[in-house]
């Protein structure tokens, strides 16, 4: 047989380690402002960019696309061409994937910071970049499927399989939930409303979770750990079972976001169910992690390496126990809205993937510039500080949920809420606020640690960027089966055909979630005293939406007395389908706002109240950590596109009047003159043509038709 | 564009779905694990070591 010289291409890796590192530190600071604002709301600065509802988006997107996109993409290239003895199949395509996701990152956090959003967790970013995204994605899939299909080895180790299912579904879950129709080039409705988008969403959210979050590391975790351990994987078996497990059920598992709220009891149910059997392959994947170890404990003592895995695939381990728990009904009604689910999440994000990039990092970083790890204490160093700042970090914020969970549920004797005032719960959990901030404050100087000693590392290193490497060419054994070969062998050697099937597995999966939720529509009663919101509504929505309000105010009322005591009337899948896109909002920093234009109802303040609020809120709740909007008072409301809102919003099927766009303009002046006189009558003097009168338009809405049936 | 949904919006008997995703799975994840039983041992011992195989030169490459 013939044997062929090649070189693996390290400098791609080194590029993507970069990247991975800075763009860490930098979603790891934004992360760190976030905690600190809602201790200190002054951190807001006044000032729209650097306000808690946009800065909050560009620390999950950043810490989600850039820290960890680029840690797989590193961890990719790195095992790739290792696996299938092969350089990556194009040169020109690595480098085109490498510049092209650093831009997309730049251009997404710089909309984020300006507002332009589309307000759905983890695919905030605008429709141009959308498509930037997914033209990204497929060239860096098209370089994977090319490397492998030109691999100088047989078999297809697992590793890459876990790589191919995060390509095929990433793409789907990406372009799925992005539809919409565009207004303008950084302003676009969601295809999807109410209930309807909220389910694409959490299939798309949890999803992300799972196979950006999950797949690639786990993948990750089958190369990396056994050689840092040098010693093979636990059982290649369980692998086998493990992954074909994980991908099919995970699709599954979307509708627990939502629980308890406006949903089909069926689905939450089904949800239910499969997010306790996730826990199966789930931990089968833990086992095969840590078992890969057993002999070798004494090592992992020694070598900083392998305790950051090991605590990685610990946590893993412990987050997807978690989370099929935090699915559970009862448990859901305490922890939903809370921070159990920031706690939850950075269990994932500070020890799955935080840890598992760290240990990665540091045992690739020496190997391509052909030296040794600057200093071991160090990392160790790095380690203590990290651990314990994950552990500062969580466990205060559990405690806090907890507790503000049951000050919302807690009734006096006498029947009524103990705790009448949301604030009063916020304002008990603060000192959780600061133990937060100082967990992160320690992981991040520990992360500090680490680039330096990786800074010195690279320092007393040649960088390797072509490395040589042999193998004999790959024996042509046709398409067809072998004698003897079973079908999963066979799938192995095709890659295109298990890409294939993978995707099948995927597709069963969100087929039978997304089809019911196409036909959701049927199933949501309507109610006749529910209409479209008018144009100054509409453009007072969209401010909330560019402000990002919905990181803080959930609009959804769940059917507990707890929560229609202090809220009112629990709501009703019927009352959102004109809202496009969903705003219900995943946590409750702040109170729920769907009840806030009920009149008669306990939400209800009056006009010249909001503005005042928005001014500065704590001019009328003190203590309160809502930041500061006072833009929204001087700012001129944007005019310009409402005809091609209404006109976007008449093809999505919302019933505005035909010809309704002739006059939309003069229907938002009159109504905007009301607000003015409403306002003036209550000492405040504005003109008709402010932001702030679009919002209190807005929020006067939330809940007003439900009430007038 | 009054979205695909209207097309499907009186379809009887949902529930349906969610048995056969759980039909289909559970046949496959048997199927499956039958399969992965199966392979030889020998076999399994190959794929083990493949991230161990990484085909270096060692002269051209001292350290490792
Ligand atoms: C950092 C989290 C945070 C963000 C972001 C935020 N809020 Fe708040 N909001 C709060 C908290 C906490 C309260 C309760 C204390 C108070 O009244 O200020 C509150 C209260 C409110 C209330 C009063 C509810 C009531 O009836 O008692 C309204 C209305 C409101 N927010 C609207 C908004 C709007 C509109 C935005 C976006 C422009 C926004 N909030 C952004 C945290 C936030």
């Amino acid at each position: 047989m013939e044997i062929e010289k090649f070189y693996y291409d390290n400098r791609i890796v080194k590029y993507f380690a970069y990247a991975t590192i800075f763009w860490g530190i930098i979603g790891m600071l934004v992360g760190l402002l976030a905690a600190l604002q809602l201790v200190w709301p002054a951190l807001s600065f006044d000032l729209a960019y650097t306000t808690f509802g946009r800065i909050r988006p560009v620390h999950t997107n950043a810490v989600i696309f850039a820290f960890v996109g680029n840690g797989i993409f590193m961890g990719i290239y790195y095992s790739l061409q290792r696996l299938t003895k092969a350089r990556m199949f194009s040169d020109m395509l690595s480098y085109i994937h490498f510049w092209g996701w650093q831009l997309i990152i730049v251009a997404a956090a710089t909309t984020l910071v300006l507002g332009f959003t589309t307000s759905k967790e983890y695919a905030e970013l605008e429709w141009p970049l959308d498509i930037a995204i997914a033209i990204i994605w497929v060239v860096f899939g098209w370089n994977m499927m090319g490397t492998i299909i030109k691999r100088r080895t047989g078999h297809i180790y697992v590793a890459i399989w876990f790589y191919i299912a995060t390509f095929v579904t990433v793409a789907i879950l990406h372009i799925v939930n992005s539809f919409a129709i565009p207004v303008t080039f950084w302003k676009s409705y969601s295809l999807y409303a109410g209930v309807q988008d909220a389910l694409v969403q959490w299939w798309y959210g949890h999803n992300a979770v799972a196979f950006f979050l999950t797949t690639p590391y786990l993948g990750l975790m089958y190369y990396f750990l056994p050689k840092a351990a040098n010693r093979p994987i636990y059982s290649y078996k369980l692998s086998i079972i493990h992954f074909w497990a994980l991908i099919f059920l995970y699709i599954w598992a979307g509708p627990h976001h939502l629980l308890y709220s406006s949903l089909p009891d069926w689905t939450q149910a089904l949800g239910v169910i499969f997010s306790i059997m996730l826990i199966a392959p789930s931990w089968g994947g833990m086992l095969n992690g840590l078992l890969t170890l057993r002999g070798a404990w004494d090592r992992v003592r020694e070598d900083p390496i392998l305790k950051f895995l090991v605590v990685a695939v610990t946590a893993y381990g412990l987050s997807t126990f978690e989370g099929p728990m935090m699915s559970l009904k009862s448990v859901n009604a305490i922890t939903h809205f809370t921070d159990w689910t920031i706690a939850h999440v950075h269990i994932g994000a500070l020890g799955w993937n935080g840890f598992m990039t760290f240990g990665i990092i540091y045992w690739l970083i020496p190997r391509i510039f052909d030296t040794k790890l600057y200093s071991k204490k160090l990392a160790n160093t790095h380690f203590w500080l990290g651990t314990l700042g994950i552990l500062f970090y969580a466990i205060p914020l559990y405690w806090g949920a907890v507790t503000q969970a049951l000050m919302w549920k807690e009734f006096t004797a006498d029947g009524f809420l103990k705790y009448p005032n949301f604030l009063e719960t916020v304002t008990q959990i603060i000192p959780m606020y600061h133990a937060r901030i100082l967990g992160g404050t320690l992981y991040i100087t520990g992360a500090l640690l680490f680039v330096y000693n990786i800074f010195r590392t690279v320092k007393s290193g040649n960088f390797v960027k072509e490395e040589a490497a042999e193998a004999p060419a790959r024996e042509k054994i046709g398409l067809k089966r072998q004698q003897g070969e079973g079908f999963h062998r066979w799938l192995e050697r095709r890659p295109i055909q298990f890409m294939l099937l993978a995707l099948l597995a995927i597709l069963i999966g969100g087929v039978i979630e997304v089809v019911p939720t196409y036909l959701i529509k049927s199933n949501i009663p309507t109610i006749s005293s529910v209409k479209p919101y008018t144009p100054l509504e509409l453009e007072g929505r969209d401010i909330y939406i560019r402000e990002g309000c919905y990181t803080c105010h959930s609009q959804m009322v769940r059917p507990f007395r707890s929560e229609t005591e202090r809220y009112g009337e629990y709501s009703k899948a019927g009352e959102f389908v004109y809202d496009h896109p969903f705003q219900w909002g995943s946590k409750r920093t702040g109170p729920d706002l769907s009840r806030e234009g009920v009149v008669t109802g306990k939400m209800y303040k009056p006009a010249s109240w909001h503005y005042n609020h928005m001014k500065d809120p704590r001019l009328v709740s003190p203590q309160s950590i809502m930041p500061a909007y006072p833009w929204l008072l001087t700012n001129d409301l944007d005019l310009s596109s409402i005809d091609k809102k209404i006109r976007v919003m008449q093809k999505l099927g919302v019933p505005y009047p035909e010809g309704f766009v002739d006059i939309a303009k003069d229907d938002l002046l009159k109504q905007a003159d009301l607000i003015v006189e409403n306002l003036r009558n209550g000492g405040v003097e504005t003109q008709n043509n402010k932001e702030i009168v679009a919002l209190i338009a807005y929020l006067h809405r939330l809940g007003a038709d439900i009430s007038k049936k | 564009m009054k979205i695909v949904s209207h097309y499907l919006q009186s379809i009887d008997g949902i529930a349906i779905y969610p048995i056969i995703t759980l039909i289909i799975f559970l046949s496959m994840f048997i199927a499956i694990t039958i399969w992965a039983m199966k392979i030889s041992k020998k076999n399994i011992q190959d794929m083990k070591q493949i991230p161990f195989d990484d085909g270096l030169i060692k002269d051209e490459n001292p350290n490792y």
